[in-house]
């Protein structure tokens, strides 16, 4: 945080004669449960940034103020050197191209506390490093990525807690995190490609070397004396220890549009495939986690004065729990300037549980914006999204950007 | 006497001194600039009077068959950063938005060509081609003529991909400026666009800096107000790709 400060203060000297920008954000929600009717406290978010810029640079730092307390967000100095652009600081970025569910986009960890947030207000900025080579071919760049520290995703939490009980015999859960050595870091390499057919193809390839977002079991020891084993780990006492997996992320996505003579609109399709590559590529070793597969196919098509509409399947594999499938439908309608009418229903076809989330956001003056939503979670009390199913809630906000 | 009639005869009937399609050649003729970037004002006016504003900068680069265009919204501070990118290479044409809440540049499917630009009156065509028409699209016919307009009526050829059915195009005398331009769909005006103020630029180019799209059936109006024009300036291409939306 220090370096990341220390940093930033240098940039803003060298930026000084530029202008600078003051952009902030305030919002406020309260959120009624149906089940028994019991009410939220009212959360308030609050987020200022300070921009400003140059030819050469640019600088962007973010104070993040909520009910956790006061935090720094995004935090960066970005250079325009020739051919190479370099971000600096505290980051965050898109590393995939599909929505909702996105196999690729792995660089920055997630804060799953309120699992029902937008996938990008999800994003935690990790300190890190970002660099893009652009070759003289506009269509054409590579991208370096580090994360000196790696920063694990934040599962849900308080009423959104999965139910996790204890082994029988572990009385203690200890999670070892890796340390901060270079080794131990997050890098990733990736390459993009336009081509010029069809109405436009788009393609990504992605290696990144990082860890798995949520940790397994690592050891069980003994609760007496935890230089040894555990002796019996059916009656214990024993210690879980959890740890991260070293984790291989190799794939690609491709993006391309394309028309049907008897449809008006024309289409968007975006496929995005990953190979999670743990230590346990067969499954076996039961202290590591399991090799993955995961893939989206997703399908973006805009009726003619109508709502944008994205379908979307997306699926998974590793050796326990075997195939999971996923089926996506949104819908993204701005019916005028100060209407905005949001849908989504993603259904697990694999366990038969779902969620539906219908938005509305009404402009109420230039910055002021009032959202209501409502969720619907439905499913067997163990199904993925039916250990939720109490959880459905209205929600009702209001944004404020200035 | 047959000299006096003759001259008589061009005096009274001028009409038909040009046909439709002479009068949208003259148009089409007229020199425009190779590149262009300027910064706009988008008034969004709802029909009880309502306005909200918006700023935003924009880059064009015509070369041969290749036309750019980039737009990056400067203002107000929730829409500030999306950028938007047209390439069209003769019939194909190439779209991408980014969303700096995302940090995501998005391919956008064709049709969206159709819908709404950023909430306004324009569709995102009708931006990319900002009153420009291509002649050999439309069937043109010169529907009436008075001391100071050309009236065409252009209608989409067979095969051609329009939004609208028919247009009406007022044609200003003595420079060919379109002033006005009427949009049919479905056998209904649809909307209307006004070219006001327009202005000489490099002593050669005639550029509307005003221009009012009117939806007559919500009786929504935005308003382009073009500002701080720069003509023929050079812009480099790496204006026009993804590394620049997200700048």
């Amino acid at each position: 945080m220090k370096r990341v400060l220390a940093l930033l203060a240098l940039f803003t000297l060298a930026l000084a004669q530029s202008e600078l920008q003051f952009l902030g954000q305030l919002e406020t929600e309260f959120r009624l449960r149906y089940a028994d009717l019991s009410q939220s406290e009212p959360a308030t978010r609050f987020r200022l940034r300070l921009e400003t810029g140059a030819d050469y640079a640019d600088l962007s730092v973010e104070l993040r103020a909520d009910a956790r307390g006061v935090r720094l967000g995004e935090a960066y100095a970005q250079a325009y050197l020739g051919p190479v652009d370099l971000m600096l600081g505290r980051i965050l970025l898109t590393t995939g191209r599909t929505d909702l569910y996105s196999p690729l986009d792995a660089f920055n960890p997630r804060d799953y506390s309120y699992p029902l947030a937008p996938p990008e207000e999800q994003k935690v900025p990790v300190e890190g490093a970002w660099l893009v080579y652009y070759p003289t071919d506009a269509r054409a760049s590579v991208e370096l990525y580090y994360a000196p520290r790696f920063v694990p995703s934040t599962p849900p939490e308080g009423i959104w807690a999965r139910p996790n009980p204890l082994p029988p015999g572990v009385v203690k859960v200890e999670t070892a995190r890796p340390g901060p050595l270079l080794e131990n870091g997050v890098f990733g390499v990736r390459g993009l490609y336009s081509f010029d057919v069809l109405e436009g193809l788009d393609v990504n390839a992605l290696l990144l070397y990082t860890y798995t977002p949520f940790p397994g079991l690592k050891a069980l020891l003994d609760a007496s004396d935890p230089s040894r084993p555990c002796p019996d780990p059916s009656t214990g006492p024993c210690i879980a220890v959890l740890g991260y997996d070293r984790l291989t992320l190799v794939g690609g996505d491709l993006t391309f549009g394309f028309s049907l003579p008897e449809i008006e609109g024309g289409f968007i399709a975006r496929i995005e495939a990953a190979l999670g590559l743990t230590g346990d590529l067969e499954g076996q070793n039961p202290l590591v986690q399991d090799s993955y597969f995961e893939g989206v196919l997703e399908l973006e098509h805009p009726f003619p004065d109508g709502p944008t509409v994205l379908l979307l399947y997306h699926g998974r594999y590793a050796k326990a729990p075997g195939w999971t499938h996923h089926l996506a439908l949104s819908a993204y309608y701005e019916a005028n300037e100060s209407l905005t009418l949001e849908g989504a229903w993603v259904q697990n076809l694999s366990d038969g549980s779902g969620v539906l989330l219908p938005r509305v956001r009404y402009r109420l003056a230039e910055g002021l914006e009032a959202r209501a939503s409502l969720s619907f979670l439905y499913g067997k009390g163990t199904s993925e999204f039916g250990v939720w199913r109490d959880n459905g809630e209205l929600s009702l906000g209001l944004r404020y950007v200035f | 006497m047959r000299k006096a009639w003759l001259l008589l005869g061009l005096l009274l009937f001028p009409a038909f001194a040009l046909s439709g399609d002479e009068v949208m050649a003259r148009v089409e003729a007229r020199p425009t600039p190779k590149t262009f970037h300027g910064v706009l004002e988008m008034q969004l006016i709802n029909k009880r009077g309502k306005v909200t504003t918006r700023e935003l900068e924009l880059w064009t680069k015509k070369e041969g068959e290749v036309e750019k265009m980039l737009i990056k919204f400067l203002a107000p501070p929730d829409v500030r950063g999306t950028a938007f990118l047209a390439i069209k290479k003769g019939e194909r044409e190439e779209m991408k938005l980014y969303l700096p809440a995302l940090k995501k540049v998005r391919r956008i499917a064709g049709g969206q060509k159709k819908g709404s630009f950023m909430g306004s009156d324009f569709t995102y065509d009708d931006i990319a081609r900002l009153g420009s028409l291509k002649r050999e699209n439309y069937k043109n016919k010169l529907l009436k003529e008075d001391a100071r307009h050309y009236l065409v009526e252009a209608t989409p050829k067979p095969g051609v991909e329009s939004a609208y059915e028919r247009l009406l195009i007022w044609v200003e005398k003595p420079h060919f400026d379109v002033v006005k331009i009427e949009f049919y769909q479905k056998g209904a005006l649809y909307k209307v666009m006004t070219l006001a103020e327009i202005q000489t630029f490099a002593e050669k180019y005639r550029i509307p800096t005003k221009l009012t799209m009117e939806n007559k059936k919500t009786g929504h109006k935005t308003v382009l107000l073009q500002k701080k024009i720069e003509v023929d300036r050079p812009i480099p291409d790496s204006v026009f790709s993804e590394r620049f939306m997200r700048r």
